[in-house]
């Protein structure tokens, strides 16, 4: 047998067994002398600048969530202009100097935990700040959690942050705040406006099977029917359903005079023309996750005219920044201003991160520090530019609850359509500036 | 073949080249092993990246490569061998040992796919791939237990400290992809090696010389759906976090696709080099945005078109150079 002939018939031999048997025992070794170095000597993070503090922003500037981000520019580069975060932040008789990193998310949870990781590794930020979505600030909140940085999130329904990631009620995140609102809130502001209309108190809900649908439908359909109204379910839907008939007969059958809804923005624009066409028109309509910014009323036209929702900041906010003075009205004129675009609820909750973060990292004794800042977070109470925030009062630890107002959309002069408060029942402080008016008269 | 006829040929699978690789392979892995103990997280982060990326790669090309199984559906596999580790977590076990039982996981579920999807060719076993992956998906969605479409956090490494977790994670990253390079070297060196580069080649001729075909396949498949299971239990444990949107997206196997395509496919060296490649591209242009994708994939046009051998192609013919020898060097005796 020649030698080409018995190599070609190798197999898995003596010899192969024993080189892969030998190549095991190598790494084996190699595994113990680790051991051996032991987990004292891991260099692990750097530790940065002593006198610079490094404030990390993650939110999903391109991608399909961009349109939350569409402010961030205007404010970042406000904050960077502003006061305190030009001239260091002021701790004791010390003045440090700030450094804000932003990042996109480009609207991928992997990519947003990926960036997390690069500003606590490699940017050393002290502070991690987030907006927008669950699919942003989940994982960001998560990557601070294992590796100890005080992060702050806003623009997220409570329950998604917080139950969404496995708390059982009265726990706490170690390093995880935030601010926004949750169910409780979308009846506190929904459920007055409903009454406020003469109508037979039969609500039509159309809630996908997804993880919001799937919220409304077990949290918020038993609030509706223990506030005395009644519910008609329209069925777990399929997220990008195209032929809605089925649904809107059954509204329709019901006679549901008031309309309540949690979907994605295409599926709303879909649903709704097609109510339209097929004689649906329920006396009011209080949408919940879309028609939340401008761009999203293009789509309908003047069918978005006197559709309700809730609205957590405006320019009609009575409220001013702690950190530029600025009032609600200056900081959204300055965006339309300098971007030619209409304002939207964000920039305030972008802005108020900031503020949040350096009311934080100035009252206490070394903003270095991180167990000190964090339990600063987590005992907050100031008012800023979306008026007050208070982390003591919370339904849960590490949340702090806005109250949003009801607004419609009414056809506007600057801009096609604009938000025009309605109904204050939750927050008295901002001024209502029209009628509750019928969707369909 | 009778000793008269014989030719008077050397035949060998090494050359000195591969024999210096081999030792600078050796120094290569101890001098990664130490790594944590040099440098900054922040560097063994990347890494773990790299390592993720390796893994898929290498898996991807031994399916298109050798096996001719373009499958656009291993994001199945990423998912599977990430929620197992989610599971099992859960019930108290550590997220490192979970790893290996992951890609475990992952290869026993695709034994059973693998009988539906393998009697398909071509285009249709592409898509068919794919559907298993988006099932996979919107089953999961209609998982509350697993986080449904919110997603869910990976439980067990809270109070652990964060530099041991990070040289762990980077550890755990290291081994997976060093097995799978290994691995998938000593699997093409066998006699099994022998028969999907013949199935490479040609599978027809392969069968006829008696290749069993759907068996070589169907090994090939399992052992992909293990390195994809295994990369999805690292991309939990180094995000210690899980949405199903993202981990069963078709981005994953675009970019195992892009790997083996830049690197050279059909070789063990390619999808290495396609790695680093795809890496420093992702590295320099991920703070451009949209733009990123697009470079990407003109890069892998232009490729397809002009280079469709890959950058291993470029540089392994050149210098006449095989890291990993599968193949003989049959040169005339002296």
């Amino acid at each position: 047998m020649s030698e080409l002939e018995d190599r070609l018939n190798l197999s898995i031999t003596r010899r192969t067994a024993l080189k892969v048997a030998g190549a095991g025992a190598l790494s084996l070794s190699a595994a113990a002398f680790l051991e051996a170095c032991g987990l004292g000597g891991l260099k692990g993070t750097s530790s940065g600048s002593a006198g610079t503090i490094t404030i990390g922003y993650v939110s999903p500037q391109t991608g399909p969530l961009a349109g939350f981000a569409t402010g961030d520019n205007y404010v970042i580069n406000g904050v960077r202009g502003s006061d305190p975060y030009k001239n260091g932040f002021k701790v004791g008789s010390k003045t440090y100097n700030v450094n804000i990193v932003v990042k996109d998310s480009q609207s991928d949870p992997n990519r947003a935990s990926q960036v997390a990781r690069e500003l606590i590794l490699n940017d050393n930020a002290d502070i991690v700040l987030c907006s927008s979505t669950p699919e942003v600030t989940n994982p960001v909140a998560d990557v601070c959690e294992a590796n100890g940085v005080p992060n702050v999130a806003t623009i997220v329904p409570w329950e998604s942050w917080y139950f969404g990631r496995g708390k059982k009620p009265g726990e706490k995140f170690n390093w995880n705040t935030m601010f926004f609102f949750g169910l409780n809130e979308f009846k506190g502001c929904f459920f007055p406006m409903w009454d406020r209309m003469n109508t037979n108190k039969v609500v039509a809900g159309m809630y996908p099977n997804d993880a919001d649908g799937n919220a409304f439908r077990g949290n918020f359909i038993p609030l509706v029917t223990g506030g005395g109204f009644k519910m008609v379910d329209g069925g777990a839907y399929t997220d990008l359903t195209s032929d809605y008939t089925s649904m809107i007969s059954k509204f329709k059958a019901a006679d549901a005079q008031l309309f309540s809804n949690c979907p994605l923005p295409p599926d709303f624009n879909t649903f709704w023309k097609q109510a339209a066409q097929q004689g649906y028109k329920p006396k009011l309509a209080t949408v919940a996750k879309v028609l939340l910014f401008p761009a999203d009323t293009t789509a309908l036209g003047d069918l978005v005219t006197n559709i309700a929702t809730d609205c957590w900041w405006s320019p009609f906010h009575p409220y001013h920044s702690t950190l530029t003075g600025q009032t609600a009205k200056q900081l959204a004129d300055g965006f339309e201003s300098s971007s030619g675009q209409q304002w939207l609820s964000s920039l305030g909750s972008v802005h108020s991160l900031f503020e949040v973060a350096h009311a934080a990292m100035t009252s206490v004794d070394n903003p270095k520090d991180k167990s000190q800042v964090m339990s600063k977070l987590q005992a907050l109470s100031y008012t800023g530019i979306s008026g007050t925030l208070d982390w003591t009062k919370g339904p849960m630890p590490g949340v702090a609850i806005q109250q949003p107002v009801g607004v419609q959309w009414r056809k506007g002069t600057k801009y096609p359509y604009s938000m025009v408060v309605v109904d204050n029942a939750l927050n008295k402080d901002v001024p209502t500036n029209g009628d509750l008016l019928p969707t369909n008269a | 073949m009778s000793e008269s006829t014989a030719p008077s040929v050397r035949v060998s699978r090494s050359r000195r080249s591969s024999i210096w690789m081999l030792v600078a392979g050796v120094v290569l892995l101890a001098a990664l092993a130490s790594l944590p103990y040099v440098v900054y997280a922040n560097v063994t982060d990347l890494f773990v990246n790299f390592f993720i990326l390796l893994t898929l790669g290498v898996t991807w090309n031994l399916l298109a490569g050798y096996a001719g199984l373009v499958s656009v559906g291993q994001q199945a596999y990423i998912g599977v061998g990430a929620y197992a580790v989610l599971v099992l977590a859960g019930d108290g076990m550590s997220p490192f040992l979970a790893i290996p039982l992951g890609a475990l996981t992952a290869a026993i579920v695709s034994i059973p796919v693998s009988f539906i999807v393998l009697h398909l060719r071509g285009a249709y076993f592409a898509i068919a791939t794919w559907v298993v992956a988006e099932s996979f998906r919107l089953a999961v969605l209609r998982a509350p237990s697993l986080g449904g479409g919110t997603g869910a956090t990976l439980y067990g490494l809270a109070g652990v400290d964060p530099a041991v977790r990070e040289a762990f994670t980077y550890w755990a990253a290291l081994a997976v992809a060093a097995a799978t390079l290994i691995g998938c070297y000593v699997l093409l060196r066998t006699r099994f090696g022998l028969d999907l580069t013949a199935i490479r080649d040609n599978e027809v001729g392969a069968r006829s010389v008696g290749v069993r075909i759907m068996q070589a396949k169907r090994i090939v498949y399992v052992v992909a759906a293990a390195g994809a299971g295994a990369a999805g239990a690292l991309l939990i444990v180094s995000q210690l976090n899980v949405q199903a949107a993202s981990i069963f997206s078709v981005q994953w196997s675009a970019y195992m696709i892009f790997v083996a395509l830049i690197g050279g496919i059909g070789t063990v060296e390619g999808p290495i080099l396609g790695t680093l490649a795809f890496f420093l591209l992702q590295q320099s242009l991920a703070e451009r945005g949209a733009w990123y994708l697009i470079v990407v994939g003109a890069v892998a046009v232009l490729m397809a078109m002009f280079v469709p051998r890959g950058l291993w192609g470029l540089v392994g013919d050149r210098f006449r150079l095989r890291l990993f020898p599968t193949g003989y060097w049959v040169r005339p005796a002296r």
